[in-house]
């Protein structure tokens, strides 16, 4: 991770995430990743927010670790979830600028109640299922703690 | 909750269209000790479903003393397990033998204990078949449907269904998380409660007489008992013998004990204490489940009809209740559900568990990197989990779905990696003898010489029942040890085969960066009066690791700062590359940093900034994260004093507003010094503060009926100290400073 120091100039080329000033002047819309295809819809219906209100897109992928792994060594390779979460974003076509989160964790309730600010707003894709999916229970969760949810079918 | 971040890797990548910026983090989250205790339980609680028949069907009516004995000693090899998480926090099998007895014996170690893992799945998996199996036949006989389903055909399907189903999860990646261990836990305690009332009362009605004591002539041997030791005297002359023998059959109950090496990592602080009260909630729970339904099973149901039920002993408790039919059969069902969630759930922990160690172990290059190619569309290491489910699903056809033998089989693991970690143990007491957190109890010294006769007697135990169960369980034996022999030998050989390759730096946690334009509390995710630990030389991390001790992580976050100070040719227009950046000294520095903190139990948060000049780069960090407390260890090149005086310096150089900042300099002796950056009240010593009170007596009086304050005092000095220097005393002042100053030098050596 690096931060250089104020007056600092030391970046590596194309590595900003915005011109200064600007990242936290605009609104950020929170993606999280679910399944692929529910996915897919959440970054599209985010992908159209993003560009009503000039907004910036947090995709955020937990990565839940089991137990007999070390935390920095999941089952799931860290360059394939990158890698599929870059594709989805490239497959919606998302006009805005988008930074993509992955993040090794252990339980993905905890790691989402760290990673989002207070009353952020998220976009959740989930598929129709008749009885209540797990990303049903997620959005339930997250309104309970304040934030704004939209649940996206696939 | 705690929580601890590493930020990983990123990767920039630049388009026509939109900027996206890829980053990955790691974010532990530490779980209480009920949580871990959940965990552990699902694994060892899941052989309460069949321990307690399995054993009775070797061994008689006797099997639920030898079973509460087998409980007893799975608590003292908890004890083992806790001093060797003392020692390594990822304090697994491997791991620990490796250390103990080198890589050989370590092999031998993990054959064992993916013979244990490869039998877990089907023995829980079938376990679950015949709960099922046997509710579906007791309500086929109730509504008289004049046909039942076959007992084992039918549990071995039902553990193919449950393996192939956990396998296709593991292969997408879906993994269990401690909450719904938790969840599963509460459910499976409500018909351990359940159970024991309704048992209870069933005894009361009816009346009960214990089990019988296990003696030579109550232990009552089946003909598959004694193995290769069936045609000799000694099972029924020699009463240790028939201990042990009794013992050997009933080692199943104490399964599940290598989960406690896993799940330490994830504890929180005070890690240790915590492991220990979860060890002692795992006692506690498994003696009251494993050893209660033993008891029950042989004191309830009738001797006549028990053995029918030896495959589904707590359903057949259920079914001999005192209570109305429908009641006993929704028990049951209840029973059976609870079984399938926990069993199942022990096939999954198999096949995490093992895709684990053989990652592991193919990390340390004992197995080609070809077993961790990632599944072209899931990510996963899917050639380790089709060897591992194959060879599961190979074992349940094998047995047909007999638990007997799986049991059997099961044993053989378990106790071979018990004995082994027991081993090492043992032998780390003398290869890194010294101070440790936690030790088996009953240690004493013959003159320079530690005797740990505590680890010593549990050590000895766990072998004599390896060699006992060697020769009573002649299938498990045979399969066994050609299980471990070839995976022996594979291991041995794809070691060589891959040694070239092996990179020197497998163990590093791979860390990488995230750009940040900014070092603020929001993009370290710390609260403002956080404490900013400074680290430098991954050998001398003693400063973290004090402040670690210290801290409450609850109220003050720590961050680990890397101030990576850059020449003039490297501050130049030229951008950084990723790896002039984080180099391999800062993957060692972060990954020494993370596993202190992980041992703490404590959360971390890791940062690297760049600045041309130390004390500059430091200040303004701490200022950028509004950080309470610097920390660092001792300058290799400059004094406590020296380094203070310059941080004092670089701070009048920062622009206003200056924050307030108390910089904590440690020696690696674990003495720190404490400097007040900025303006600050001074420490006054006892002799100071008198000479400041004799001097408000002297005052106040004259200046009577006037109020004077202590505060007003020193106003007044320094003032008058002020216009001293600029009324053109300067020279004579700094004189006579200087003089005091040295007098106080020399006041201090003498006492010194």
């Amino acid at each position: 991770m690096m931060w250089p120091t104020e007056g600092m100039e030391n970046q590596r080329p194309g590595q900003a995430v915005d011109a200064p000033g600007t990242e936290t002047a605009a609104a950020e819309i929170h993606v999280i990743f679910t399944t692929p295809e529910a996915t897919r819809a959440a970054l599209q219906a985010a992908g159209t927010v993003a560009q009503c209100f000039k907004a910036r897109i947090h995709f955020l992928v937990p990565q839940v670790v089991p137990m007999g792994f070390p935390l920095t060594r999941p089952p799931v390779s860290v360059a394939f979830a990158e890698q599929r979460a870059l594709g989805l974003v490239y497959d919606c076509c998302i006009t805005a600028a988008t930074s993509i989160q992955i993040v090794l964790c252990g339980n993905r309730g905890q790691c989402l109640e760290k990673m989002l600010r207070p009353n952020s707003l998220v976009i959740i894709g989930s598929r129709k299922q008749w009885w209540r999916a797990t990303e049903q229970r997620l959005a339930r969760q997250l309104r309970s703690r304040g934030h704004s949810v939209i649940h996206v079918l696939e | 909750m705690l929580k601890e971040t590493t930020e990983k890797s990123s990767m920039a990548v630049s388009t026509p269209g939109p900027r996206v910026v890829v980053a990955t983090t790691a974010m532990l989250a530490f779980i209480s000790f009920w949580q871990a205790a959940a965990v552990v339980l699902n694994d060892m609680g899941s052989s309460a479903f069949y321990a307690g028949a399995i054993a009775e069907h070797f061994i008689g009516k006797s099997a639920p003393w030898f079973v509460l004995a087998i409980m007893c000693l799975a608590y003292a090899v908890r004890a083992v397990y806790i001093e060797s998480c003392s020692m390594f926090v990822r304090g697994g099998v491997y791991r620990v033998v490796k250390e103990a007895m080198g890589s050989t014996l370590a092999k031998f170690s993990v054959s064992a204990l993916m013979f244990d893992y490869v039998l877990t799945g089907p023995v829980s998996g079938v376990s679950a078949g015949l709960y099922l199996a046997g509710l579906l036949n007791e309500i086929l006989q109730h509504f008289k449907a004049g046909f039942a389903l076959p007992m084992n055909p039918t549990a071995a399907v039902f553990a193919i269904f449950v393996t192939l189903y956990f396998w296709w999860q593991n292969i997408k990646g879906v993994p269990e998380s401690s909450e719904k261990a938790l969840r599963i836990m509460y459910v499976t305690t409500v018909m351990v409660v359940v159970m024991i009332v309704w048992c209870g009362y069933t005894l009361a009605v009816r009346g009960f007489h214990l089990p019988p004591l296990p003696t030579l002539s109550t232990i009552v041997y089946s003909h598959d008992a004694l193995g290769w030791l069936k045609h000799t005297s000694w099972p029924s002359t020699i009463g240790l013998a028939g201990i042990l023998i009794g013992l050997g059959h009933s080692v199943l109950a104490m399964s599940g004990e290598e989960t406690m090496a896993q799940v330490y990592r994830e504890i929180e602080h005070p890690k240790l204490r915590n492991l220990e009260r979860a060890g002692f909630v795992i006692f506690v729970y498994s003696l009251v489940f494993t050893v209660g339904v033993a008891f029950f099973a042989v004191m309830i149901i009738p001797d006549a009809v028990r053995s029918n039920y030896f495959d589904n002993l707590i359903g057949g408790l259920a079914m001999y209740l005192v209570g109305p039919i429908s009641l006993r059969l929704a028990f049951r069902t209840f029973v059976v559900v609870v079984g399938v969630l926990m069993l199942a759930g022990a096939v999954n922990t198999a096949i995490v568990g093992s895709n684990g160690v053989l990652n592991r172990i193919s990390e340390d290059g004992i197995l080609p990197q070809w077993f961790r190619y990632p599944h072209r569309r899931f990510g996963t290491s899917y050639r380790v989990l089709n060897l591992v489910v194959g060879l599961q699903l190979l074992t349940i056809i094998l047995s047909q779905g007999n638990i007997f033998v799986l049991g059997e089989a099961y044993a053989f693991g378990v106790m071979w990696s018990f004995a082994m970690k027991g081993l090492a143990v043992l032998v780390l007491r003398y290869k890194q003898p010294g101070e440790r957190e936690f030790r088996v109890p009953l240690n004493f010294k013959i003159g320079k010489w530690e005797v740990p006769l505590g680890l010593g007697l549990i050590t000895l135990a766990l072998f004599a029942l390896c060699l006992v169960n060697l020769f009573t369980k002649p299938v498990a034996t045979i399969s066994g040890v050609i299980f471990t022999v070839v995976l022996f030998c594979a291991f041995s050989a794809s070691e060589r085969a891959t040694k070239r390759e092996h990179s020197a730096h497998a163990e590093l946690d791979q860390f990488n960066l995230q750009p940040g334009f900014e070092l603020t509390p929001e993009t370290v995710g710390v609260r403002p009066g956080n404490l900013l630990v400074m680290v430098r030389d991954y050998n001398a991390l003693y400063h973290l690791s004090a402040i670690l001790d210290r801290a409450n992580t609850r109220q003050k976050d720590i961050v680990v700062l890397h101030l990576r100070l850059l020449t003039r040719a490297d501050s130049g227009e030229h951008g950084l590359r990723a790896e002039q950046l984080f180099s391999f000294k800062e993957q060692e520095l972060f990954t020494r940093a993370l596993a202190i903190a992980e041992k703490k139990g404590k959360t971390i948060h890791l940062a690297v900034a760049a600045a041309a000049e130390k004390w500059d780069g430091i200040l303004r960090a701490a200022r950028s994260l509004q950080s309470s407390t610097i920390i660092l260890g001792r300058s290799p090149s400059r004094s406590v004093a020296e380094e203070a005086r310059l941080a004092g310096l670089a701070w009048e150089r920062l622009p206003d507003p200056k924050p307030q900042l108390t910089l904590e300099i440690y020696l690696p002796s674990g003495q720190y010094s404490v400097f007040y950056l900025g303006p600050h009240a001074p420490q006054l010593t006892p002799a100071e503060i008198g000479r400041l009170h004799d001097a408000w007596l002297e005052l106040s009086a004259c200046v009577a009926p006037l109020e004077l304050h202590h505060h007003d005092v020193v106003h007044f000095a320094l003032d008058e100290l002020l216009s001293q220097i600029e009324g053109g005393s300067r020279e004579q002042l700094i004189a006579r400073l200087q003089k005091h100053l040295e007098q106080i030098g020399r006041t201090r050596k003498k006492s010194c």
